[in-house]
């Protein structure tokens, strides 16, 4: 008897351990979860770069908000013929085109929120839920909450965080749930659509600083492609990886200069600020610039158009 | 043997215990970090949170979580650093890259770019400090106990937020 119990007792046990260690290693969630759905792409890749290194690289420059947050400082008006239209959610019918949709809304809701057009984020936090929802994601994703902050144009900071969190932990669990490839879609949309609001803010009206700031996604770019390589054995992959390659042909003659100083500390207003002092000089002719635009333009209609 | 399989029982759970409450900051935590009274004329924009969970240091051994970030040229950012109340006051957060590595050198003298408390170890207000970025690229954040500070396992959550294109 005792002997007996001592054998369950055991068991138990191990048991419990194997969950604590798998829960150590993966405490996003089971990526074997019968719920998690079926990727349309191929995740059997050689992968040549660690998945920890894709995820900090990934991790790194995924922002749905910063380039908006420069238009808005600039005092560039908003402009709502340069949001993605969302009538056409329904017909991201595949992971592949959901995760990219899921990044370039993002960045949509993202420029919505930085200039207050609450009225117009209900329209993007319904199409990204149900996104998210199909992705598995949707628990990170407090709709209820987004949308009465939202409708009652109440606590903006709180809207604002909640939308930015939000998108960070749906992120964050698809890197976790060993989805990284589609956390790499989702980083894609972001990034260019980041960049496709900043490029028509230019073709509309020149700006030295939104300019400069084009430019200097070169080395962004440079980054995105080195990992899209890496899933490339799926046609979907290959193919966007062929995109941001014109894109990057478009980038060539780009120059960056960096030239190093050191930083100096201040205090201003009771406030620390520290001056970098390095001077980072971006070689943009025109002529890149309205190459980037227009190659910028064509990929993200493309996508939006799958 | 009854007292083999208490001793057995009582260590798994001991275990279990320990991993679990070995964790991130609570959302709660991160939520009032990043959304601070804000200074007149200034309105900053949240724009990521570094949630850092720390043991506690072994001897000279300290645990450091570290974090990839790229920053833009022309933005001023904002780095802050909140901890659970049992913890206040005892952890840094470090802005640094590989040319201005995370050490105990002073800032501009070999040090790293930026911490939350001055040389003396002491915060500065709301542990935080500004960050002219005048070199778009990738950067790195750490989080960790204060020399001498880290007593027990904690949590601290940093934010960067978006201050505008800075004077």
């Amino acid at each position: 008897m005792m002997k007996r119990f001592f054998y369950v007792l055991f068991l138990c046990g191990m048991s419990l351990l194997s969950v604590t260690l798998s829960t150590c290693g993966n405490s996003g969630g089971n990526p074997e979860d019968p719920d998690t759905p079926k990727d349309d792409v191929d995740t059997n890749t050689n992968v040549v770069i660690s998945e920890g290194a894709i995820n900090d690289i990934i991790g790194s420059f995924s922002n749905p908000v910063e380039m908006a947050a420069l238009i808005n400082d600039l005092g560039v008006p908003f402009s709502k013929k340069f949001l993605t239209p969302t009538d056409n959610a329904d017909e991201y019918d595949t992971n592949f085109k959901k995760s990219i949709a899921l990044g370039i809304l993002s960045a949509d809701l993202g420029y919505l929120n930085v200039y207050n057009k609450t009225s117009s984020v209900v329209n993007y936090i319904t199409v990204i839920k149900r996104i998210a929802d199909d992705l598995k994601v949707g628990q990170f994703f407090d709709f209820q909450t987004l949308k009465r902050l939202a409708t009652n144009n109440e606590n903006l900071d709180s809207l604002m965080f909640l939308s930015v969190s939000s998108f960070h932990q749906m992120d964050q669990h698809l890197r976790e749930t060993k989805r990284s490839n589609l956390s790499v879609l989702v980083v894609t949309g972001v990034w260019l659509e980041g960049l496709y609001l900043a490029t028509q803010v230019v073709k509309e009206k020149p700006n030295d600083k939104i300019s400069e700031r084009i430019g200097e996604q070169k080395n962004i770019l440079s980054s995105l492609t080195g990992i899209l390589k890496v899933f490339s054995k799926d046609k979907n992959f290959a193919d966007l990886l062929k995109d941001l390659q014109e894109l990057q042909t478009a980038y060539e003659g780009v120059k960056i200069t960096i030239v190093q100083g050191t930083p100096e500390t201040k205090i201003e207003n009771g406030k620390v600020v520290v001056y970098q002092k390095d001077v980072s000089i971006v070689d943009i002719s025109q002529e890149q610039l309205i190459n980037i635009i227009n190659t910028t333009e064509k990929i993200r209609n493309k996508l939006i158009a799958l | 043997m009854n007292r083999i399989i208490i001793t057995l029982l009582v260590g798994f759970l001991v275990l279990i215990n320990s991993e679990e409450s070995f964790s991130q900051c609570k959302q709660q935590l991160v939520y009032s970090c990043a959304t601070q009274p804000k200074t007149a004329g200034e309105n900053p924009i949240y724009l990521r949170d570094f949630n850092a969970k720390l043991r506690k240091p072994k001897g000279d051994d300290e645990d450091v979580a570290r974090f990839q970030v790229v920053l833009n040229k022309g933005t001023r950012y904002r780095f802050n650093l909140c901890n659970p109340e049992e913890s206040e006051g005892k952890t840094v957060l470090t802005l640094f890259d590989a040319t201005r590595p995370d050490n105990e050198k002073p800032i501009g003298k070999g040090g790293p770019y930026g911490r939350t408390c001055g040389d003396d170890g002491k915060d500065y207000p709301n542990a935080s400090f500004d960050f002219q970025c005048e070199r778009s690229g990738v950067y790195y954040v750490s989080i960790k106990f204060k020399k001498g500070q880290g007593d027990k396992k904690s949590c601290a959550v940093g934010i960067l937020s978006f201050i505008g294109k800075g004077k």
